[in-house]
C-alpha cells in the first residue's frame, strides 16, 4: 500500500467507508500472516517491524517483557489499533484496517488484557453477546454448555453481575466469552493474570481440551513461560518492538539462556 | 539515552523560554491590554470604537466568569451549571445592597465575594455527592432554583421589592476613585475588567503551580487512588467549588456596574451555555484558552456582520456551523490546537537539527482533556528497556544488604470476627486476622475467596457489615478511606490505578506531598528518602521519571501503585496482587523493593498468586477459601498443607514453590 493508501486506510477505521460496510467472506484456509506491522502511539513507535505465521490451527506463543510490544501486537493484529505500516492478513483476507467487529466476523477472537468485561450485566448476558455474531443458534446454545463446563464458576454465578465476580473469575469469564464466538483464532493476552496457581494449571488443560476438540488457533501471550511451552507450538521472542528469535516451545524450557536475558524467567 | 534525565533539555533556550505557560499567554493577551482606544481596529467593527470597548469590557467580563468555570472544569472536573446561578448571586448582592444600604463598589466587594461562597458551600454540600450526569442535572436545577428566587413573580404584576423580580436591578454611578485611579468612563471601567481578569489569571496560574493544584488533579484523574493516599476528596472539591463561586461573584459586580441593569434571565443556565462555550473554544487546559474562547465568542457576530451577513438569524446558523467547525477540527480548543501545531512544528524543526526531541510532559502542555495526549518521545519501548537494565542492578545492589528480622514489635493492625455480605452473598464469613509491627503478611486464596474484600472492608472503601478493626489500639471501623489512610494504612489496588494526565515524577510529588494534605496525619517515621528523586531511586523507577503515567507498560504501573504508597510513609501498607504481569526478573525485582521497604521501617501486607514472589518473602501467611480463615503459618507450613495444595497451589505449584524457597535458602547460606 502507498502511504496514502495507508492514510486513507488509517481514517476508514474511524470513518466507515464504503468497502468496510461489508463483511469479507474468508477467502482460505484461517491462516494469520503479519507482515512488517509497524505501529505507533502518536510519535512513539511501540513495532518496528513486526512479522510473524499462524497456520490453521496452530498454537503460537508471543513472549517478552513488560513494554516489549506484546499487546501492541495483539491490537494491531485485531483491529483495536491501525499499524502505520505493514499487512495484517487472515483467512485470505487483508484485515490491516477493517474494525474489530469485522475481523470478529471472519473468525478471530480477542481476549485483551486486564478483564474487558461489562460489569453491569449479568455473567450470562456476558457469554451471550459473545456468540452475537453466530447464525448456528443451536450450536451456540451447545457451545454455551461445554463453556459452561470448562469454568464451572460462571455456571454457578450465572445470574450474578459480572461486576460482582473477583478478579481472577472475571479473567475467567473474558476468556469465556471469547470462546463463545467460536473462533478459528483465539489471540489470549495475558490469560493467567490474577489466577490462583491451581486454576492456571487448570486453565491451560482446558483450553488445550478445546483447542483439540474445535481445531482452533491460538495467539497467547504471557509471562508465564511453563503456560506458553504446554500450550504452544512455536514462539516469537519480542524484545522492544522486534522479534528476535523464533523458538519451538517445546525448547523454551531448556533454554535457560534465552529465558534469563529475554523473558526474565528464573523458574525452568 | 541520556535525555532521559529531565525537561526538555535539547530545546533552545528561546524556545524553551516561549514553552513556559506564562509567556504565549502574554503574546496572546498583550494587544487587548495596550489597545482599548484602537479596538476598532482588531475587532474589524467599522466606526464604534465605543461599542467595540463596551463589547471588550463584555469579553473581559465573561473571560473571569469562564476562568472560574475553567478552573472547575480544569482541577476538578466538574462542569457546573450552578456558576451561571452564583455570578448572578454576585450581581444581585452588589445591586441589593448598593440600593438598600447605599454600599459603594468596594465596600460591596467583600460581600460580593462571601455570599456566592456561601451559597456554594450549601450548593456544593448537595452537588459534590454526584459525579458525572447526575452532578450536572443537579447543578442545572439548583442554578433554575435560584433564577426562580430571583423572578418571584408568581403573577407578573407587582415586581418583587428584593430582587426587582423580572424587571431586575439598575445601578446608577461607577465605582469610587481608589487613589489615583478612577473609573468614570467606559475605558476605564475596562481596565478595571482587565485587572481582575488578570488577577483571576494569577490565581489560576498559581493554583496549577501549588499543591494544592496537584491534588486536586489526582483526585480529578483518579479518586479512588487519591483517597488511597490520604486526600479527603470531597473537602478539596468543596474549596475548589467555593473558590470558583467568589471568582464568579466578583465577576458578576463587574457585570452589574458594566450593564448599568441586570435581569434574571441573563443567568439562567441557557444564558451560562454560552460561558461553558468559551471555556471549550478557547481550550480547557492552556492558560490563556478561557479569555481568548471569551474575546472569540463575544465578537463573533461582530466579525459576521461585515461580512454580509446582517440578518441575525443568518448570524446564529453561521455561528453554529463555526462552532461544529471549531470543535471537529479543534477539539483541544484553538490555544490547545495552537500550541499542538507549534509543538509538532519544533520537533520537526529539532530533527532537521538532528536533535531528539523531548517528551513534553502533560502539565506543560496543559492537560488535554477533551483531547489526545500531545506527547512526543523517542521510543517509549526503549526507555523501558533502559528501566528494566538499570533496575536488574540496583536490585542485584540491594539485595545483599537486606536484613530478616526474626522478631516482630506489637500487634498493628488487629481485625476481629470481618464479615461482609453482598446482597445475598456472604464474601466474608468471620475473618480474624492480625499484623504485627515489621513482619510481612502473605495471604493467599483461590479466586473469589474474598482477598481484596477483606482489603477494603479493612481499608475503608467498603463498609464492614459485622466485626471490629482495630489499628494500633483504636477501633477505626467503618472509617473513610482517605482517613485510615492519613493514619498510615496505605493499601493499592489490583487494577492498574494511576493519575492518567501526569507524569510518574509528579505523580510521586503528589503522593508525597499527600503527608502535609489537609487532616490529622500520622507517618511512621521510616529510613527512607522523603524527596521526590530519592523515592524514584528507592523504587527503581528514575529512568521512567518523565514519562506520562498513562503510557508506561502494565509492570511499571504496579510498581508506580507501590511506590506512590511507599511515599506517605505508611506503618503499614497492604499490596492487592502487586506482582500480576511481572515476569519473574520483575517480581523478584519487587520482592526485593519489599524487604528494603521493611527494613526501611514498613509493615506488609500481600496478597499474590505468584508464589515464587510471595512465598520467600512472607513471614507468615494467611489462606482464605470462601471467605474463611482455613490455615495460617509459615511459608513453609502453608506449602506443606494438603488443604492449601487442594483448594489453590495444585500439585505442580506446590512443588515449583518448594523448589523455589529451597533455591533461595542455598542463596541466603552462600
Amino acid at each position: 500500500m502507498t502511504a496514502l493508501g495507508t492514510r486513507l486506510g488509517a481514517l476508514g477505521k474511524f470513518m466507515p467507508n464504503l468497502a468496510n460496510f461489508s463483511t469479507p467472506q474468508p477467502a482460505g484456509p484461517p491462516e494469520l500472516k503479519v507482515r512488517d506491522v509497524v505501529s505507533s502511539y502518536g510519535p512513539i513507535e511501540a513495532l518496528h517491524g513486526v512479522s510473524l505465521d499462524v497456520a490453521p490451527g496452530e498454537a503460537v506463543a508471543v513472549l517478552g517483557a513488560n513494554g516489549a510490544g506484546k499487546s501492541t501486537l495483539m491490537r494491531s493484529i485485531s483491529g483495536g489499533m491501525g499499524p502505520k505500516s505493514g499487512r495484517v492478513t487472515f483467512c485470505g483476507v487483508d484485515i490491516t484496517y477493517r474494525p474489530p467487529n469485522q475481523i470478529l466476523r471472519l473468525g478471530m477472537a480477542h481476549v485483551p488484557e486486564g478483564r474487558q468485561i461489562l460489569v453491569r450485566q449479568t455473567v450470562e448476558d456476558n457469554l451471550l453477546l459473545g456468540r452475537m455474531i453466530r447464525k448456528d443458534k443451536a450450536k451456540a446454545a451447545e457451545d454455551m454448555e461445554s463453556v459452561l463446563e470448562t469454568f464451572p464458576v460462571l455456571k454457578e454465578k450465572l445470574r450474578q453481575m459480572a461486576g460482582e465476580l473477583s478478579g481472577g473469575q472475571q479473567q475467567m469469564l473474558a476468556i469465556a466469552r471469547g470462546l463463545m464466538a467460536d473462533p478459528k483464532l483465539l489471540l489470549l493476552d495475558e490469560p493467567s493474570l490474577g489466577l490462583a496457581p491451581a486454576l492456571m494449571e487448570d486453565l491451560s488443560q482446558r483450553i488445550q481440551q478445546i483447542r483439540k476438540e474445535r481445531g482452533m488457533g491460538i495467539v497467547l501471550v504471557d509471562q508465564n513461560v511453563f503456560m506458553a511451552a504446554e500450550l504452544t507450538e512455536r514462539a516469537y521472542i519480542l524484545q522492544t518492538g522486534n522479534i528476535i528469535s523464533e523458538e519451538k516451545s517445546s525448547d523454551l524450557l531448556g533454554n535457560k539462556e534465552l529465558l534469563s536475558a529475554y523473558l526474565g524467567s528464573q523458574r525452568a | 539515552m541520556a535525555r532521559m534525565g529531565g525537561g526538555p533539555a535539547n530545546v533552545p533556550r528561546a524556545l524553551q523560554l516561549f514553552e513556559k505557560p506564562l509567556v504565549p499567554f502574554l503574546l496572546f493577551l498583550l494587544p487587548i491590554f495596550f489597545v482599548p482606544q484602537s479596538l476598532s481596529h482588531i475587532t474589524i467593527i467599522p466606526d464604534a470604537s465605543s461599542r467595540a470597548l463596551s463589547l471588550a469590557t463584555s469579553a473581559a467580563i465573561y473571560a473571569i466568569v469562564a476562568y472560574g468555570l475553567g478552573m472547575l472544569m480544569r482541577f476538578a472536573g466538574l462542569p457546573s451549571v450552578v456558576h451561571g446561578a452564583l455570578w448572578g448571586t454576585g450581581a444581585y448582592t452588589a445591586g441589593i445592597v448598593a440600593r438598600d444600604w447605599g454600599f459603594t463598589y468596594w465596600q460591596a466587594l467583600p460581600l460580593v465575594i462571601i455570599v456566592p461562597a456561601i451559597m456554594a458551600l450549601l450548593v456544593g454540600f448537595m452537588a459534590l455527592r454526584t459525579h458525572g450526569i447526575a452532578f450536572i442535572i443537579i447543578t442545572i436545577a439548583l442554578g433554575d432554583f435560584l433564577v426562580l428566587v430571583g423572578n418571584n413573580d408568581p403573577l407578573g404584576t407587582q415586581a418583587d421589592p428584593f430582587t426587582g423580580g423580572p424587571f431586575g436591578l439598575v445601578v446608577s454611578g461607577r465605582p469610587d476613585p481608589v487613589g489615583p485611579w478612577n473609573f468614570n468612563s467606559a475605558e476605564h471601567m475596562y481596565y478595571l475588567a482587565l485587572a481582575i481578569l488578570f488577577i483571576t489569571i494569577g490565581i489560576v496560574y498559581l493554583i496549577s503551580k501549588s499543591a494544592f493544584g496537584r491534588r486536586l488533579e489526582a483526585i480529578r484523574d483518579n479518586e479512588d487512588l487519591a483517597k488511597s493516599l490520604g486526600l479527603n476528596a470531597f473537602l478539596y472539591k468543596i474549596l475548589i467549588f467555593t473558590l470558583t463561586a467568589s471568582i464568579v461573584g466578583v465577576a458578576g459586580q463587574l457585570f452589574l456596574y458594566h450593564t448599568r441593569a441586570i435581569q434574571p434571565s441573563l443567568f439562567n443556565t441557557f444564558s451560562f451555555i454560552q460561558v461553558l462555550l468559551m471555556v471549550v473554544m478557547g481550550g480547557l487546559g492552556v492558560l490563556a484558552g478561557p479569555a481568548v474562547g471569551a474575546w472569540l465568542v463575544t465578537f463573533l457576530p461582530e466579525w459576521l456582520s461585515p461580512m454580509g451577513l446582517k440578518d441575525p438569524n443568518h448570524q446564529l446558523i453561521a455561528r453554529g456551523i463555526l462552532l461544529m467547525a471549531f470543535m471537529l477540527l479543534a477539539p483541544m480548543g484553538v490555544v490547545g490546537t495552537v500550541k499542538a501545531w507549534y509543538l509538532q512544528l519544533r520537533n520537526i524543526y529539532l530533527r532537521r537539527q538532528g536533535l531528539r526531541p523531548t517528551t513534553v510532559a502533560p502539565e506543560a502542555v496543559g492537560v488535554p482533556t477533551f483531547g489526545t495526549a500531545v506527547v512526543d518521545s523517542t521510543d517509549g519501548a526503549e526507555a523501558v528497556a533502559v528501566a528494566a537494565e538499570a533496575t536488574h542492578s540496583v536490585a542485584a545492589r540491594h539485595r545483599a544488604n537486606i536484613a530478616r528480622p526474626t522478631e516482630f514489635g506489637e500487634p498493628l493492625l488487629v481485625a476481629e470476627g470481618v464479615s461482609k455480605s453482598f446482597a445475598a452473598v456472604l464474601a466474608l464469613r468471620g475473618v480474624d486476622m492480625s499484623v504485627r509491627k515489621g513482619e510481612i503478611l502473605g495471604i493467599i486464596g483461590p479466586n473469589g475467596s474474598g482477598k481484596t474484600t477483606m482489603f477494603n472492608c479493612i481499608s475503608g472503601f467498603l463498609p464492614v457489615t459485622e466485626g471490629t478493626v482495630k489499628w494500633r489500639g483504636a477501633e477505626i471501623t467503618n472509617w473513610p478511606p482517605d482517613r485510615v489512610a492519613r493514619h498510615g494504612l496505605v493499601r493499592t489496588f489490583q487494577q492498574a490505578m494511576l493519575f492518567r494526565s501526569t507524569t510518574v515524577r509528579r505523580s510521586i510529588q503528589i503522593a508525597r506531598e499527600s503527608l502535609h494534605a489537609i487532616g490529622h496525619r500520622e507517618t511512621a517515621q521510616l529510613d527512607f528518602p522523603d524527596n521526590v528523586d530519592g523515592i524514584l531511586e528507592f523504587c527503581d523507577l528514575t529512568p521512567v521519571a518523565d514519562q506520562p503515567a498513562a503510557m508506561l507498560p502494565y509492570g511499571v504501573i504496579r510498581k508506580l501503585g507501590v511506590a506512590l504508597a511507599l511515599s506517605t510513609h505508611p506503618y503499614l501498607l497492604m499490596l492487592d496482587e502487586p506482582a500480576a504481569g511481572l515476569n519473574d526478573i520483575e517480581s523478584e525485582e519487587l520482592g526485593n523493593l519489599l524487604l528494603r521497604a521493611r527494613a526501611a521501617g514498613v509493615t506488609l501486607v500481600v496478597v499474590d498468586h505468584d508464589m515464587p514472589f510471595l512465598m520467600p518473602i512472607s513471614d507468615r501467611m494467611i489462606v482464605l477459601d470462601a471467605g474463611q480463615k482455613i490455615v495460617e503459618g509459615s511459608p513453609e507450613q502453608i506449602q506443606a498443607d494438603q488443604r492449601v495444595i487442594a483448594a489453590y497451589l495444585g500439585e505442580r505449584f506446590a512443588k515449583m514453590a518448594a523448589d523455589t524457597i529451597q533455591q533461595q535458602q542455598q542463596a541466603g547460606d552462600r
